[in-house]
């Protein structure tokens, strides 16, 4: 028993000696393929690094999966998709779209939300790590990159302002609060404080260096567009203040209208004139731009001898169509019409007609190829995104001189726009008067039916030019052929109070209050300050 | 790391004093056996006229030292077995050999069960451990250890939803227990952790099951899934053994579904409908389907005497899959060195096994089959040019093609070295020491060829990808028993420390745009995509580390009153800094009421015993750093002209990260009467996982990302299992035991909530039917089972061919009008109910084993229907039933929707498996041979035969995860297998 205790006791001690020792209870982990505080120090040649964060989610809300370009446009009355032979019912999730019956677990206004607020929430992680000197840089760094970091967050509240309305204002990444709701007036103010503070401080830089970034005349030129739309936002309009802004640009003589209308589309539109500033996309680098995969046919693979077998759903809507002078080279610019097919034979002849959001072949409605398609194009596609165009600096100011009864200089500043449009024999025809655009749409609004013919209502009487009531329609005509597909449509729809009044293919409208979306379901179920916008 | 190992290994070395001194003297050694020669532990030796005593150790082994010189008889016992004495003459100091040969009179009763960390005799078990021995296990070639079990445990649902050569079986032990963790079962192989697929089938000796909480507990935070015990075979000393056992068979596709064929295009193109007829025939399935061949061997030795003794065995097994070049191949060989010294003072044990395994990586054969299905039958395999024919058709690839122009081999190898010594200072205290590594590498290739779609289509001009990987597991494990009886008070105590580590590395590299095709993954840099940026490199590294100290005590009160407990104190590197170690309890304690004096008087009971128990169980995250704050470099940025790496947060860090536990309460009663004709077992428990881990949606900001794994919720599961078996003949010719269990569980999800996290909403969705119809399968609620199907409840189908569906007041709608707030709860995927039935009938030399088995009350989700049974979509096949009235009334003219119409019932019933044998009976066998010693053949059917409604290819589909009970259409059916099989022992 002796010996047995005296060894009992060895193998006790000898125990404690094992938990003594670190090395067999440590449990501290280290990441391997990760960056940790502890063995990080950034400096300022890591700082591209650090503000990509903030940039990058802008290239899944443009032309990405559920990116603008879809609802924007789906939501609008240029662009459908419908009911294809592969497929694109999807749950209805289009159609819903198209016919305004989205709720708050809609997935395209939902992303877009995620993505607004990763993109804040990276840029005030990187200006708190900026001005604790996590990051040490010298002060002018400091200056300017806080100053830029404020931009693009003031770029994305711009978003959610457009398209949410009351959501939360976080600046402190610190903050482990639950956000409060901000209305919809608080976050306009914060949006126009926010880039008239820092536009002083914004690199005054053109072209390479700064390109896919926001510089002085970009931030002049985003702010413009808020304040352009400052009457649905506020009730209240700014148009002198678009006006003041648009000057800036247009005197500063630092862009201009490329020579034609595809420049700014084609793959090498990093060269173009009039950017002020774009989402750069890359199919190696950047490779989220797959809106060409939505809207292009299966087989056009062969015919453009892509890379990618496309899943083609999307395709313009006919009364849109319609709308062309079939003289302006931008309806050729912008849809892939006629016979599309290869050496041999593969590919469609394509038509204006769709029977309907829930029957159609893939030759019905015209996909869009605005955005260059090429040879060996994959799955995603180098062109970059405009976000915003000089021709669209031209344009709001021209809506401003509208609105504020200059009529004769804002169709001065709109015939500068189309003359690259109209071509030749045709040329005369970019010249437009103040008294054109103070005319109506020539938009037949009204229910497209299954044969084709715009009625009151599926089976109903027909109609004839349901857009000739709407003031300054013609000019909201020249914003959808100028800037079709480019995810405008939906903010102009709403500013000439189209979006919720008219019928267009098979929508009707469904309740004024979805000018904006709901405030998506997982931030509601998430956050108990959220209260949900009014109808939803 | 490793010396932070080697440091673990040394003090613990230290801990353990050696001490040993041999003695000289006579000793009697031998094996006890049954009379099929499999051993008998535990038996109780003695010999006659003496005092001499001696256990026999779990595989049969006993050693009696101090033994005069002499002639003795030596008697061996033990429950279940008639007594035998055999003559043996002890010369001085020299050892005699008494092996010994018992008679079955009835199995089980006192048969030795591996639990945690020792064994134990069934009838000192306080809690539900099932134990299933080789002569039990389901006949017939096995895919893994768990198909071996198959039906032979109640709660232990064993699957095998895909024809796969490559896939093993799925296992649920009582139900879901988790959303987040780990649901696979801790597998211990002879004490050291491996997986089902790491022994070879016919090197299994048994395979002990750790049901309830309370007897996993020792095993901690592994063991919530279970834990299953394998026991590979061991050769007992003395005389050399050799023994074959192996199989060839053949398999076929256990259902084909019901396309239609050129002719049927043909017909109903001619009465309008959208097909295109491209003037061929092909049968497209019988394009790329064949019946294939599989065969085993597996050929084992063993030699040595009681003091050195050596097992060794090889096994190759070679299956091909029912798809053209789908296969498998495996190759294992094992060795085993015990070696006793200094009167058993010392033990030492060290094995091996090397594991290689290849296989044709080939196509993603769901795809290929999906392809098969949908292909036109008028169309043609090959164009005229000699090229596969290909057509523009979205998702539409020639299968012959994808199968045909695409090479590529998988290697894995797999070596396991571990060693242990047990040293035994005096009688009743022994200290364990196992040690050893497991380390596991692969490496693979795959290319396309030229005439690959890849290439035809989508202009990659050659795709080819290497894919390395290893992993090296290390353990470290020391124990020490205490074993004393007391009068009537019979203490065992065990203490120990056990130390592990994981380290996982990979290597991935691709390219496309080759000159050539000749080389095919061979020469990766002719391509030029990888350095165009094109193609992916990449390369991965992630660890863990697992530390236990772990405690257990038994108490038996004169094999009446028996009371275990157990504490397990565990930590993992992968919780928060401050919540890395758990605690996990255990307490159980049986009642043997066949003890008692009032049942005693009841003769026709031979086992009654009532036992209860608690135990709590941990389940940790399956990835590693999720408390860390740390950054990853990701999508780069273009900055100044140039494309720069963009470094983000890599996730929401969860510093308070830690233990999701499951704590049970299991009780039950095992019986056995009628001369133990009859037994079995009841058991009745209750599990609650709680803090379980769950991807918790939270407020972007001030979090980072939108979802952060924490401990939230709360999962029960209830349930009852039975197990009966009775002894329907025992005659000498004929024997016949007939065997049946069952169980039921329900499933809740009681709470997504914790202080911390409060979501607003009681439900997420799970599961996708992916496009085109692009919706959620499941929902997963608060107050509800895991499992249930969630969509629009279809009723009827209008005059134009679109559903109707009800609204959420169950007023019946148009789908077009429907929304998500219509969709409703349409079934549940997960079965409430498993049964088997086995029988086991031996006359003479014929044995005939039945196995069935089912599962019941559970919804099945009929992808193939879903996607097939609509004749709107015409450029893809469909199934005949397509064209079949809905709800009596009209074909369907509708998109894909996912709607109840296509989820059915999937109870199901089914002769699992049935065996026939004949061995050589002795006469026969001396004719033909004095050394051989046993021989028997057989035939063997597997997945002959299933009884149910369910209308897709087969009703065992996966019930696993959160999205159960969905019948995928990329499916690799399930296959019927007949084999024929030889074991010869020499």
């Amino acid at each position: 028993m002796r010996q047995f205790i005296s060894k009992l006791a060895v193998a006790v001690v000898s125990g404690a000696v094992l938990l003594g020792n670190a090395s067999c209870t440590d449990l501290s982990e280290t990441p391997f393929t990760e960056v940790t505080q502890a063995n990080f120090k950034p400096t300022a040649t890591d700082l591209a690094a650090l503000i990509a964060p903030a940039y990058t989610p802008l290239r899944s809300v443009w032309m990405g999966w559920y990116g603008m370009l879809d609802f924007q446009e789906e939501t609008a009355d240029e662009f459908i998709t419908p009911v294809r032979p592969n497929g694109w019912y999807d749950g209805g999730v289009y159609i819903r779209l198209h016919e305004h019956r989205w709720d708050p677990s809609q997935g395209e206004p939902n992303q877009l939300w995620s993505l607004c607020y990763s993109g804040i929430n990276a840029a005030n992680r990187v200006i708190y790590q900026i001005s604790s000197g996590v990051i040490p840089v010298d002060t002018g760094t400091k200056t300017s990159v806080t100053a830029e970091l404020r931009a693009v967050r003031a770029y994305y509240y711009s978003l959610l302002l457009d398209n949410f309305g009351n959501v939360p204002i976080v600046t402190d990444f610190t903050s482990v609060d639950v956000p409060k709701q901000s209305t919809r007036q608080e976050l306009y103010d914060f949006v126009v404080k926010e880039f008239i503070d820092v536009t002083p401080l914004l690199s005054t830089q053109t072209g390479t260096p700064i390109y896919g970034r926001i510089n002085q005349l970009a931030a002049k030129g985003l702010l413009a567009r808020v304040y352009l739309n400052a009457s649905v936002y506020t009730g209240t309009p700014q148009l002198d203040k678009v006006l003041t802004l648009t000057q800036d640009i247009v005197g500063a003589g630092k862009y201009k209208l490329d020579a034609t209308y595809s420049t700014p589309f084609a793959r090498t539109n990093d060269q173009s004139a009039e950017i002020l500033f774009a989402v750069p996309y890359d199919a190696i680098n950047a490779n989220q731009s797959n809106f060409h995969m939505k809207t292009l046919k299966p087989d056009l693979r062969f015919v453009f001898n892509m890379q990618a077998q496309p899943w083609g759903g999307s395709a313009s809507n006919p009364q849109f169509i319609d709308t062309y002078d079939r003289d302006d080279g931008r309806l050729t610019d912008t849809w892939l019409m006629g016979t599309q097919r290869d050496a041999q034979g593969r590919g469609y002849d394509f038509v204006e007609a769709v029977p309907s959001m829930m029957k159609t072949d893939f030759y019905n409605g015209y996909p869009v190829k605005k955005y260059e398609i090429y040879s060996g194009e994959t799955g995603s596609s180098d062109v970059d995104y405009p976000v915003l165009r000089y021709s669209e600096v031209l344009m709001m100011r021209a809506e401003a001189l509208l609105r504020t009864g200059q009529g004769d200089a804002a169709a001065a500043l709109v015939t500068q726009v189309r003359q690259r449009a109209f071509k030749g024999a045709a040329a005369a025809k970019a010249t437009v008067t103040g008294a054109d655009l103070a005319k109506g749409s020539v938009y037949n609004y009204g229910w497209e039916d299954t044969d084709g013919v715009v009625k009151t209502a599926a089976g109903g009487t027909p109609v004839v030019n349901g857009g000739s009531d709407i003031q300054f329609g013609r000019f909201l005509d020249e914003l959808g052929w100028e800037f079709a597909i480019e995810g405008h449509r939906r903010t102009d729809l709403i500013r000439f109070g189209v979006f919720t009044s008219k019928k267009w293919f098979n929508h009707a409208p469904n309740g004024t209050f979805r000018t904006v979306f709901a405030i998506p379901i997982t931030a509601i179920q998430t956050n108990a300050n959220l209260k949900q916008n009014t109808g939803y | 790391m490793r010396t932070r190992f080697i440091d673990c290994a040394f003090l613990f070395a230290l801990a353990v004093p050696i001490v040993a001194r041999a003695q000289a003297n006579g000793r009697i050694t031998g094996v006890v056996t049954s009379d099929a020669g499999h051993p008998v532990p535990r038996a109780q030796i003695s010999v006659l006229a003496t005092q001499l005593r001696a256990t026999a150790d779990s595989v049969g082994r006993y050693a009696i030292s101090n033994v005069p010189p002499g002639r003795y008889t030596v008697r061996a016992t033990s429950l279940g077995y008639g007594p035998l004495q055999v003559e043996v003459t002890v010369a001085a100091g020299g050892t005699a050999t008494a092996d010994i040969r018992l008679p079955v009179v009835a199995a089980k009763l006192d048969q030795v069960v591996v639990v945690g960390y020792g064994e134990q005799r069934r009838s000192e078990i306080t809690s539900a451990v099932a134990s299933v021995t080789s002569d039990e296990f389901v006949q017939g070639p096995a895919r893994d250890a768990a198909s071996l079990i198959a039906g032979k445990i109640p709660g232990l649902g064993v699957t095998t939803p895909s024809g796969d050569p490559r896939a093993g079986s799925q296992i649920s032990l009582r139900g879901v227990t988790t959303i987040q963790g780990a649901t696979s079962p801790l597998v211990l192989i002879d004490g050291i952790p491996g997986s089902l697929e790491t022994v070879p089938a016919p090197d299994i000796a048994s395979i002990s099951v750790l049901k309830d909480g309370s007897a996993a507990a020792v095993y901690g935070s592994r063991a919530s899934n279970g834990v299953l015990l394998i026991t590979t075979k061991r050769h007992q000393g003395n005389k050399p053994t050799l023994r074959y056992d192996g199989f060839v068979g053949q398999q076929q596709i256990y259902n084909r579904p019901d396309f239609l064929t050129a002719a049927d295009y043909r017909r109903l193109k001619s009465n309008g409908m959208g097909f295109e007829d491209l003037g061929f025939n092909t049968d497209w399935e019988a394009a790329i389907l064949r019946s294939p061949a599989s065969q085993r061997h597996n050929l084992s030795i063993g030699g040595g005497d009681v003091g050195t003794n050596y097992t060794g065995s090889v096994t190759y097994d070679k299956a091909q899959g029912i798809f053209l070049r789908s296969d498998n191949q495996e190759v294992t060989a094992r060795g085993d060195i015990r070696h006793s010294m200094f009167n058993g003072k010392l033990d030492a044990n060290m094995s091996f096994l090397s594991r290689t395994q290849d296989y044709f990586t080939g196509p993603d054969y769901g795809w290929a089959w999906r392809q098969a299905l949908i292909r036109n039958p008028t169309d043609r395999v090959s164009a005229d040019d000699g090229s596969w024919q290909e057509r523009g058709t979205y998702m539409y690839n020639n299968p012959v093609g994808l199968l045909d122009e695409q090479n590529g081999a998988y290697e894995g190898r797999d070596t396991r070295v571990y060693g242990s010594a047990t040293v035994r200072p005096i009688e009743s205290l022994h200290f364990s020491l196992t040690g050893g590594t497991s380390r596991g590498s692969f490496l693979s290739g795959n290319a396309t060829t030229f005439k690959h779609v890849n290439t035809t289509l989508n202009g990659q001009n050659g795709t080819a990808a290497r894919n390395t990987g290893s992993n090296v597991d290390r353990i470290l494990e020391g124990t020490g028993t205490f074993a004393k009886a007391f009068g009537r008070h019979d203490f065992t105590a065990l203490a120990g420390y056990s130390y592990q580590d994981f380290i996982n590395e990979s290597f991935n590299a691709s390219n496309f745009q080759f000159p050539t095709d000749l080389f095919g993954y061979d020469a990766l840099q002719s391509g030029t995509a990888l350095t165009d940026g094109k193609a992916s490199l990449s390369s991965n590294k992630t660890g863990y580390k697992l530390i236990g100290f772990f405690d257990r005590v038994n108490y038996d009160w004169q094999n009446r009153f028996l009371v275990m407990g157990s504490t397990r104190y565990e930590g993992n590197s992968r919780f928060g800094a401050d919540h890395k170690w758990g605690l996990f309890p255990a307490l159980s304690a049986a009642w043997r009421l066949s003890e008692e004096g009032f049942v005693r008087r009841l003769p026709w009971i031979n086992d009654l015993k009532l036992r209860t128990g608690y135990g709590v169980t941990g389940i940790a995250p399956t990835s590693s750093y999720l408390s860390l704050t740390s950054y990853s470099y990701g999508q780069k940025f273009l900055y100044n002209g140039q494309w720069v790496q963009g470094l983000a947060p890599a996730r929401n860090p969860n510093p308070d990260l830690r233990w999701e536990e499951k704590r049970e309460v299991n009780t039950g009663v095992d019986y056995s009467m009628f001369e133990s004709r009859l037994n079995g077992s009841v058991d009745v428990y209750r599990r609650e996982t709680r803090n379980m881990l769950y991807n918790y949606s939270v407020p972007v900001p001030p979090y980072l990302f939108s979802s952060i794994l924490a401990n939230v919720g709360t999962m029960r599961n209830n349930g009852i299992e039975a197990q009966v078996a009775y002894d329907v003949f025992r005659g000498r010719d004929l024997r016949w035991t007939t065997s049946a269990n069952w169980s039921r569980n329900t499933n809740q999800l009681v709470t997504l909530s914790n202080d911390t996290f409060q979501p607003q909403t009681d439900c997420f969705f799970a599961g996708g039917t992916g496009e085109p119809i692009q919706a959620s399968t499941h929902r997963v609620c608060v107050g509800q089972p895991i499992g249930n199907f969630f969509g629009w409840k279809s009723v009827d189908i209008d005059t134009a061919g679109q559903w109707i569906v009800l609204d959420k007041n169950n007023t019946r709608i148009p789908i077009a009008k429907a929304t998500p707030d219509d969709r409703q709860v349409l079934g549940n995927g997960i079965p409430k109910q498993f049964a088997a039935w086995n029988n086991s009938f031996r006359f003479r030399n014929v044995d005939l084993d039945v196995n069935m088995r089912g599962a019941f009350q559970f919804q099945i989700l009929n992808f193939q229907r879903m996607f097939y049974e609509n004749p709107k979509v015409t450029q893809y096949n469909m199934l005949r039933s397509a064209l079949d009235p809905v709800y009596g009334k009209r074909p369907v003219n509708y998109d894909l929707a996912y709607v109840s119409y296509y989820i059915e019932n999937g109870d199901y019933w089914k002769l699992d498996n049935v065996t026939l044998g004949y061995s050589l009976g002795p006469a026969l066998l001396s004719h033909l041979s004095g050394s051989v010693t046993n021989a028997r053949l057989y035939v063997s059917g597997r997945n002959l035969l299933t009884l149910t409604g369910y209308k897709g290819m087969d009703p065992e589909v996966p019930t696993d995860g959160l999205s159960p009970g969905i019948d995928q259409r990329d499916q690799y059916p399930t296959t019927r297998t007949f084999t024929f099989g030889m074991t010869i022992s020499f």
